[in-house]
């Protein structure tokens, strides 16, 4: 029956593999790599039933609870922290949320292999790795899924070292390792006992702390790039699912100490990195490019601060370019602060050294408003304007009209007579009558405000030249990517 | 109107339908009193029979099929039970599905109405790819009613399961819309998604109850039992008024009679329409492809908008609009509410408006060439119907031999049922794919069944291949994929080539609105390299191969490169003045013979059907110019051949009948291959595209004996010959039947040449009247195709070889 049926499907797949979905590399390996397994099961699975009890014994697998568990001791000269973090490390880095009364040695660090990456109900994880931090070292424990039959049991004890613990620490668990096992346990329908734990979860702090010197926060990348204890001769994470799949059909237990391995050693990594964050959050900054990183962190978590200090420290010690984006930022946070004299300070330090456009908008909203120089900001607006792409050409030519009926307005309130200073301005300083559309759109029909600017520049600077860039580089050198500029409320 | 544009003579049809009253039935007791004051606050006196009837058994957990025609109020059939279940419990859920994207924000509209108009708070929303993350998870926690579509709950909703918790355990009713678009390939596929979310409300302890609504088809209650899997009852006896009604079928004059070409439809269309817009009704017309939409619109708006002449009530310009697939929503929406509200006063569209779009009632439905299928007709024709005055539909058809047979018997209109829709949900293609996602959501138990099929045999051999993993009596999916994305609905091949634009960088960034890329495929930005369309594996190598020019949205690319391998094809835009056309080699094996062969009825062409293996190369290709379409060049293409494993039905011409039509057998075979394959299409509801034809004049029969020595007829007729299982490998060389095979397009077949082996008697006997009928002298391409490609006397031959099928045993000396 099994045969012909094999015979047809390969006929109308034209002797493709069946399961074709984001993995590429899963199928093609079962397909002719592997050693043939025993003949395929029967519909009785009776080859499957029996699991390699003396197999997983030699990996170290003991059977308690009706759960196979391995334990091991990770010691301290791997570079982890013994005893763990102190409680007000964990309290900062989780913006407390009741980690304040956590003992790091109640919390359990959390990781786990699955069979798959593609997510949805049908990725199970068969490997749960727990550890803890203890004066000797981290101590883990790692429960195996030994017969996918028998996954009830090991949701069970997991949704219940969840439930009981006083908090746990994941890398990604917020996005991956909870909600898969949340999955799990509506799928035994275990969901009434599911307590979401206190959780930290150090991905987005890896992100906002040292993601500027990392290419992927991937844990392996985190230990080569910042832990500087790259792994050697690990499996990759991508072979993992391979192997327990040719433990399931071969009964091949050996091939899982690779990835009891690799699944330890994330433990420890987790460890090791709690503990540099830890150290971060103090202040004790290894490398010059960390502080900007640092101060968004304190900001984020409030403390004001610690932030204005660490923003001064990074736009001080930063190397180029992150000098530049880190004079923007203590800018935009002194000016979100409402320190605006001191902003005005970074703005002008901006505008003066790199010519930075968001800078000189921000300056000439400071001179306009706060100051009331508004000899400066159109002067300021004029250098740009010639610096800028079309886009923002707009914003800073619509300034200077605005700037130029101000500064005539008041010439003519001086004066003691209403009407408009130069010829050429003259034209253009009356107020437009009402209903009419914006001048800088009527100065030349159907052209835009920096053409009509252009063109009336023309009229006053016959001499001057195009001295604009050919290509908006300096806008683009933006941080994070930003193009336009930060228009302040 | 018609007869004011003095014509008359061009008409083959003028059937004047009368006014129908509405019938009314008793709204049901049980219907919740909030419910029924709300259906009168919104103008609604009373519920209409078919209305009445399909609440009352909804409401006492009935599966239905609903079938009525266009405009005829089937939401409230199902609207009034669902919010009625939520009104009495408010964790009730319920699930639409529509067959697109627009209809679900349309039916939004019209639910959303009526729960304010009941003063109930009701949470619901579209759940599609355009549905923004915020919503998509507050509908998953507290959605009332989600309306979403087949594709979305295959790879969105069903295999992410656990998130939807809520909407499982309290599912009180699923609302199939449109049912009769699940049908052939994309139905086979709905139906095995319904058995996974069956298995899933299974799973969570709920068990909804199935509103399914149709166009009128012939089998709306079968269709929907074998999609749904349970026994419903159907719902036909429609109670809503209807007006009058013109049904006027016209046949564009011949213009060149030794050939049998007649005016094209959209030449004539050109000249009514206008008449009809000018005269102040407001017109919806149909063109068949993308392609004539935009022709006819053309043609319309110079005629209506550049001509001197103003419209005769003095009345604004005249707005014409085109309504199609490829616009974005917000221009379809615009052009609806112009529709409803009188603006504009002629719309062409494509067969996206044939749907339950609510554009209000055209006051006449102009088709342009017929649409191929007796429901489709309908559905388009009924979009024009206003109350209270009479409307006029306009069927013009066209030269083909599908839109002749209908102008030489139009009351087959009027007579004929619509045609059956069929699904074939246990091919093999497509239920193995929906066995992985199921195994992948679940975790099979060891019998279970996937609705009525047995998959033990499937699970094995998929755990042979490692992807299912047997264990404590249940079948784990163990592989590191996600099979339902591996599965396209829309198509039984799974892997579909990619055109990649190489020449246009990403999209600009300050581009408008992305391409309606939102499905699997994904515009991949940023590689570099833009996406222009996808096209299944057995289309490919005819329209993507090396050097071909292939067309999309009116522009030319060249193919530089199929890399068939990795289902790509390299392409740039060109402007050059020809396109290309590839020649396909077609073989055909049988490979196993399920029924037959036999004779039924007294005709002496043997049916069979079976399992066949199609082996196509596209072997070279013509250039072939604009306008002239003479060939200006030919190039070869190197393709592996392809096989496609499928079922067919075929006929089989007996020696004695091969012997009367002597040498007319060949090119008749061919010429009635030809004829057969339209009138089969016409006989099932079915695009011709569905169904390919191989006419063989030496055919190795599995299941007859070597035609060597002739055999005496009678032995055949009785049909009684025992089963061979395999066919003796020498009759290839040595000879064979003749036989013309109808085989499905679609790996593993859809059910289609199950029907045509039953329909044998009357596909056989409307060809022979098609042919008949056919007034050309020697073939025409109203029948026997285009003449260059065939004999001159194919058309004679053909006759001929029917006739000798169908006389009575006769000296062959009797004949001719």
């Amino acid at each position: 029956m099994s045969q012909d049926l094999a015979g047809r499907m390969r006929q109308l797949t034209g002797g493709r593999a069946l399961a074709r979905g984001r993995s590429a590399a899963g199928l093609s390996l079962s397909a002719g790599d592997l050693p043939a397994g025993p003949a395929g099961y029967g519909l009785s699975g009776a080859a499957s039933e029996a699991v390699p009890v003396e197999a997983l014994a030699k990996l170290g697998f003991q059977r308690e609870a009706g759960i196979f568990t391995r334990r091991l001791r990770v010691d301290p000269t791997w570079g982890v922290q013994a005893g763990g973090p102190s409680p007000s490390e964990l309290a900062l880095l989780a913006g407390d949320l009741g980690w304040g009364a956590v003992e790091p040695e109640a919390v359990w660090l959390f990781d786990t292999e699955t069979t798959g990456l593609a997510g949805g109900t049908g990725t199970i994880p068969f490997l749960y790795g727990w550890g803890r931090w203890r004066p000797e070292g981290i101590d883990v424990e790692q429960w195996l899924l030994a017969d996918l039959g028998a996954e009830r049991e090991l949701v069970e004890r997991a949704l219940d070292r969840l439930a009981t613990a006083d908090g746990i620490v994941t890398f990604n668990g917020a996005a991956y390792d909870l909600p898969l096992l949340h999955t799990r346990a509506i799928l035994e329908r275990l969901d009434g006992s599911w307590r979401p734990p206190l959780h930290l979860d150090l991905l987005p702090l890896v992100r906002r702390l040292f993601g500027h010197r990392l290419d992927r926060c991937t844990l392996s990348e985190v230990e080569r790039g910042l832990l500087g204890t790259p792994r050697h001769d690990d499996l990759p994470g991508a072979q993992v699912p391979e192997r327990y799949r040719r433990y399931l059909r071969d009964g091949d237990a050996q091939g899982l100490a690779a990835v009891l391995v690799h699944n330890a050693t994330d433990i420890a990594a987790l460890a090791h990195l709690l503990g540099l964050l830890g150290r971060q959050a103090r202040g004790q900054v290894q490398d010059p490019t960390d502080h900007l990183g640092l101060a968004r962190f304190y900001e984020a978590r409030g403390a004001t601060g610690s932030a204005r200090h660490t923003y001064a420290t990074a736009a001080r010690v930063s190397p180029p370019p992150l000098d530049r984006a880190s004079a923007r930022y203590h800018a935009r946070f002194l000016r979100r602060q409402g320190r605006r004299a001191e902003a005005a300070e970074v703005w002008r330090r901006l505008w003066e050294r790199w010519h930075d456009l968001e800078a000189a908008e921000a300056l000439c909203i400071d001179a306009e408003r706060r100051v009331g120089d508004l000899e400066m900001a159109l002067r300021v607006s004029e250098e740009a304007i010639a610096l800028a792409p079309p886009q923002l050409a707009d914003r800073f030519a619509r300034r200077i009209w605005r700037l130029d009926r101000r500064l005539a307005r008041r010439a003519a309130a001086r004066r003691g007579r209403s009407g408009a200073g130069s010829a050429t301005r003259g034209a253009i300083g009356a107020d437009p009558p009402a209903g009419e559309p914006a001048p800088w759109s009527v100065w030349l029909p159907g052209g835009t405000a920096y053409e009509a600017w252009q063109a009336a520049r023309r009229r006053r600077h016959p001499a001057a030249g195009r001295r604009r860039p050919a290509s908006g580089e300096d806008v683009q050198a933006a941080p994070e990517g930003r193009t336009t500029l930060c228009l302040s409320a | 109107m018609v007869d004011r544009l003095g014509m008359g003579g061009r008409i083959v049809l003028d059937h004047l339908e009368p006014a129908r009253s509405p019938r009314y039935g008793t709204t049901p007791a049980a219907l919740n009193p909030r419910l029924a004051r709300a259906l009168s606050r919104r103008g609604v006196t009373g519920l209409y029979s078919h209305q009445a009837a399909a609440v009352d058994l909804a409401l006492r957990a009935h599966h239905l099929a609903v079938v009525t025609p266009t405009a005829s109020g089937k939401t409230l059939c199902y609207n009034l039970p669902v919010l009625d279940a939520i009104l009495a419990d408010e964790t009730s859920r319920a699930l639409y599905l529509f067959p697109t994207k627009a209809l679900a924000q349309d039916q939004l509209v019209e639910l959303q109405q009526l729960a304010d108009a009941a003063d109930m708070t009701l949470r619901t929303h579209t759940y599609d790819g355009d549905t923004p993350p915020a919503v998509r998870a507050a509908l998953r926690e507290a959605g009332h009613v989600i309306l979403t579509n087949p594709d979305m709950l295959h790879t969105g909703i069903l295999p992410h399961h656990t998130r939807w918790v809520r909407l499982f355990e309290a599912l009180r009713y699923v609302v199939i819309d449109e049912l009769h678009t699940y049908r052939g390939v994309f139905g086979s596929h709905v139906a095995n998604v319904i058995r996974r979310l069956r298995r899933i409300c299974d799973f969570y302890g709920s068990r909804p109850t199935f509103v399914t609504c149709s166009a009128t088809i012939a089998n709306p209650g079968e269709l929907a039992e074998q999609l749904i899997g349970l026994p419903v009852t159907c719902i036909d006896d429609n109670g809503a008024p209807s007006p009058a009604k013109r049904v006027v079928v016209w046949n564009p004059p011949v213009v060149q009679p030794a050939l049998g070409i007649r005016r094209s439809a959209a030449l004539e269309a050109r000249t009514l329409v206008p008449a009809l817009v000018r005269s102040g009704a407001q017109t919806i017309v149909f063109g068949r492809t993308r392609l004539q939409v935009e022709v006819l619109l053309n043609y319309l708006r110079r005629e209506l908008l550049d001509r001197s002449v103003a419209p005769e009530d003095g009345g604004p310009r005249l707005a014409v609009r085109a309504y199609r697939g490829g616009y974005l929503p917000l221009e379809r929406r615009a052009i609806e509410a112009g529709l409803r509200d009188g603006s504009v006063r002629c719309v062409v569209a494509t067969s996206a408006l044939e749907l339950g779009i609510d554009i209000g009632q055209m006051e006449a439905a102009v088709l342009v060439g017929y649409p191929g299928t007796i429901a489709s007709t309908w559905q388009q024709l009924g979009r024009a119907g206003r109350r209270g005055q009479p409307a006029l539909q306009l069927l013009i058809v066209g030269g083909g031999p599908l839109d002749q047979y209908v102008a030489t018997h139009p009351e087959f209109l009027l007579e004929q049922p619509p045609e059956q829709a069929l699904i074939h949900p246990d091919n093999l293609l497509v239920l193995a794919g929906h066995v992985q996602a199921a195994a992948f959501e679940l975790p099979f138990r060891d019998g279970e069944r996937f609705g009525d099929a047995e998959v033990g045999g499937l699970l094995a051999l998929l755990a042979d291949e490692g992807v299912v993993h047997h264990a404590g009596g249940r079948w784990h999916w163990s592989a590191d994929a996600f099979p339902a994305e591996a599965v396209n609905l829309r198509t039984v091949a799974a892997s579909n080539v990619v055109i990649i634009d190489t020449s246009s960088p990403p999209a600009r960034p300050s581009g408008g609105p992305q391409g309606p890329w939102s499905g699997t495929a994904g515009g991949r930005s940023g590689t570099g390299a833009r996406i222009v369309g996808e096209i299944d594996e057995w289309a490919a190598p005819l329209t993507v191969h090396d050097d071909a020019i292939y067309l999309h949205q009116g522009r030319q690319y060249h193919v530089e490169r199929l890399d068939w391998e990795e289902r790509r094809a390299y392409v740039h835009p060109v402007a050059v003045d020809y396109f290309t056309e590839a020649e396909l080699r077609v073989s055909l094996q049988v490979l196993d013979c399920f029924a037959g062969p036999e004779a039924s009825g007294g005709l002496r062409l043997l049916r069979a059907r079976g399992d066949v293996r199609v082996s196509s190369l596209a072997a070279m290709y013509r250039k072939v110019r604009f306008l002239t379409h003479e060939t200006i060049g030919t190039g070869p293409i190197s393709l592996p051949e392809r096989d496609l494993h499928t079922t067919a039905y075929w006929c089989i011409v007996p020696p004695e009948v091969a012997v009367r039509a002597g040498r007319a057998l060949e090119p008749g075979l061919h010429a009635l291959a030809h004829v057969l394959e339209q009138v089969a299409a016409l006989s099932l509801m079915c695009d011709s595209r569905d169904l390919g034809v191989s006419a063989q004049v030496r055919a190795p029969v599995v299941g007859l004996p070597h035609p060597h020595p002739p055999v005496a007829p009678s032995e055949f007729i009785a049909g009684q010959r025992p089963r061979q299982t395999a066919a003796p490998l020498d009759a290839a060389s040595a000879g064979g039947w003749p036989a013309i095979f109808l085989y499905d397009a679609h790996p593993g077949g859809t059910g289609l040449t199950g029907r045509l082996f039953d329909l044998h008697l009357v596909v056989v006997a409307r060809a022979a009247e098609l042919l008949r009928r056919c007034p050309c002298a020697s073939g025409c391409p109203a029948c026997v195709g285009p003449v260059a490609g065939v004999d001159s006397t194919a058309k004679a031959m053909a006759m001929v070889l029917l006739d000798a099928a169908r006389a009575e045993p006769r000296p062959a000396g009797g004949d001719r």
